[in-house]
């Protein structure tokens, strides 16, 4: 009686732990999607305005020409979304970086919101970084 | 002189690769468990006596063929089209190489690899784009 109680609570507990395994994965899989999505997308257009700004010049707000020459910032924020993508990729600070890519995003869609035309797709990028905030966030839960 | 935004995805697939053979040689180095998402199969392909070529492993392999695209596609941008002939030889031999692969890895090891499957789709990605550039 005692040998199958004890065999049942340990094949239970094995259930249990695929269970959990089966959960890890699923999450470092969209998590793993999620990085490289955003990675990809800060990429291209990080490389894309650092060899040829005059094609992303015009997505500079004016006001920005005010302080700063609009091709100097334009090289300073590609810098700026390789360094994020590159961060995303090696799951350095999730959490934040996640949090810089949706406020970035969120800036690239409010400042050029006449251009919703071309930039539409930049909500789904938007909401994907938002999704990683709140897949990192309970991360960070569950460590605590 | 190639088009911008062939070697703009050229440039980003190649970093993309660099940061998956990296990842793989790094695990390998510190000896550290690959978390394989899909289906836990990943230790199993990495550690099979298909993990290496001429006693070169395939991940330095392939982080050594990332590394070339990266200055191949920064070449074609920047200089001349002179390379392309020699991009597009070297797309053709890394997608082969990759199907072998892929190849083992389903019939023979009958286990996947993340990583390896990434890669694989990496090259595929890098050839279809050399062709089109």
């Amino acid at each position: 009686m005692i040998a199958t109680e004890k065999s049942g609570k340990l094949n239970s507990l094995k259930m249990i732990k695929s269970k959990i395994g089966k959960e890890q994965n699923k999450y470092i899989l969209i998590s793993f999607l999620l990085r490289v999505g955003l990675a990809i997308t800060f990429f291209y257009a990080g490389i894309s305005s650092f060899l040829s700004s005059t094609n992303w010049i015009g997505f500079v707000p004016n006001f920005i020409g005010l302080i700063i020459s609009k091709e100097i910032f334009l090289m300073i924020f590609s810098g700026y979304q390789i360094i994020l993508g590159i961060g995303l990729l090696f799951d350095y600070k999730t959490f934040a970086l996640s949090i810089l890519s949706s406020a970035t995003l969120f800036l690239i869609l409010f400042v050029n919101i006449i251009n919703l035309e071309i930039l539409f797709r930049d909500i789904a990028i938007l909401f994907m970084a938002l999704a990683l905030i709140s897949l990192s966030y309970k991360k960070i839960g569950k460590n605590k | 002189m190639a088009q911008l935004e062939f070697v703009v995805s050229l440039i980003v697939l190649a970093i993309l690769g660099i940061f998956d053979s990296g990842y793989l040689i790094k695990k390998r180095v510190k000896k550290q468990p690959l978390s394989c998402p899909i289906n836990g199969g990943c230790e199993k392909v990495v550690e099979s006596r298909w993990n290496a070529i001429f006693f070169i492993k395939n991940d330095v392999l392939g982080l050594f063929y990332y590394i070339l695209i990266l200055f191949l596609a920064l070449y074609l941008f920047f200089a001349s089209d002179r390379f392309l002939f020699l991009t597009q030889i070297f797309s053709g031999i890394s997608l082969l190489f990759s199907l072998v692969l892929v190849f083992i890895q389903a019939k023979i090891i009958r286990e996947y690899c993340f990583y390896c499957l990434i890669s694989a789709l990496i090259n595929l990605l890098i050839f279809v784009n050399v062709f089109v550039l």
